[in-house]
């Protein structure tokens, strides 16, 4: 395949992703003017940083006065599994030039990382770096016009419909995919315990340590298992 | 937020995206590995009880229960975009009625 059909078809095959993307930028349009930031810092957050949980983290934390370093903190660890795709995307795009592994590293994300290593699985002869390019685009864009329709949506739309609820789902359908098995159901169980029972703690704080303590018993609920 | 916490937050996830990709480094500590697969999983929840609690008009009970449906259905369908549309549906409904 040359290069533009593998980007092609990594713009088709992750066009539906894109769109399921849309409501979720729209949210951190909305969880932006809850946090009272400009339009202009929204649209700097969705392209700049450009992931949807850490993205609402942030927004989500900075309404309650916390510490700017604990913001920082649960926006970035969030994050981390980028480090799992890297390793995992690494092997396949090792001989593209560094403009282009650059460039993959910034589309990077989980509905990007999905539909390429499935297509990776299927046909071998996919050229990974130019489909994931396609794919990437195809999120981001759908990812910008998110942001740009939930701003424009969101100071139009009356308040008593309290669309700064679907916030908080959005966590929700974020989190699910994440919590699959026992050890990691577990994990989340006493982590939520954890934080619920912190959660007189001034900003947030007790997410670190509901974190760490759903951390340590997954890991340990998974030795057991295996 | 500001812009220096967007810029921050922007740069350390570029470095997470690009750490395996842009250097050659290859493998990872498996002890690592275990323990980043768990963290969207104790990092994610909490928030999303936090954030549940603290937004949107109607009762905690009524937020709580409309986030419980939403998370049963994208266990089910495995859809976040249908789980987060009918979670909405639904506290709309109960709002409303």
């Amino acid at each position: 395949m040359t290069k533009r059909a593998n980007v092609r078809l990594g713009i088709i095959l992750a066009a539906p992703f894109s769109l399921s993307m849309l409501p979720f930028a729209m949210v951190t349009a909305i969880a932006a003017q809850n946090a009272n930031m400009s339009a202009a810092e929204a649209m700097g957050a969705s392209m700049i940083i450009f992931a949807g949980a850490s993205q609402l983290t942030a927004m989500e934390l900075s309404q309650h006065g916390t510490p700017m370093l604990l913001i920082f903190g649960a926006a970035v660890l969030v994050n981390l599994r980028f480090l799992m795709y890297s390793a995992a995307l690494a092997p396949k795009v090792r001989d593209e030039p560094i403009a282009t592994r650059s460039l993959v590293s910034y589309l990077l994300t989980d509905a990007a990382f999905g539909v390429s290593t499935a297509q990776a699985r299927k046909d071998s002869t996919t050229r990974t770096a130019w489909f994931f390019v396609g794919a990437g685009t195809a999120v981001w864009v759908a990812w910008q016009i998110g942001t740009i329709l939930g701003l424009t949506v969101a100071s139009h739309m009356p308040t008593h419909l309290s669309l700064e609820y679907s916030v908080g789902l959005a966590f929700v359908a974020m989190a699910v995919p994440h919590v699959r098995d026992w050890p990691t159901v577990t994990a989340a169980a006493v982590s939520i315990s954890v934080f619920l029972i912190a959660r007189d703690l001034p900003y947030s704080t007790g997410l670190l340590p509901a974190a760490t303590a759903g951390l340590v018993v997954g890991l340990l609920a998974e030795r057991r298992t295996t | 937020m500001t812009w220096s916490l967007i810029i921050t937050i922007g740069i350390a996830t570029y470095a997470f995206r690009a750490s395996f990709i842009v250097s050659t480094r290859q493998g990872t500590n498996p002890l690592l590995a275990r323990a980043l697969r768990f963290v969207p999983a104790v990092v994610l929840p909490p928030l999303a009880v936090s954030a549940v609690m603290h937004n949107g008009a109607s009762t905690v009970e009524v937020r709580l229960l409309c986030a419980g449906i939403a998370a049963l259905i994208g266990w089910r369908t495995g859809n976040a975009a249908v789980s987060m549309l009918t979670g909405m549906a639904v506290f709309w409904l109960l709002l409303f009625l």
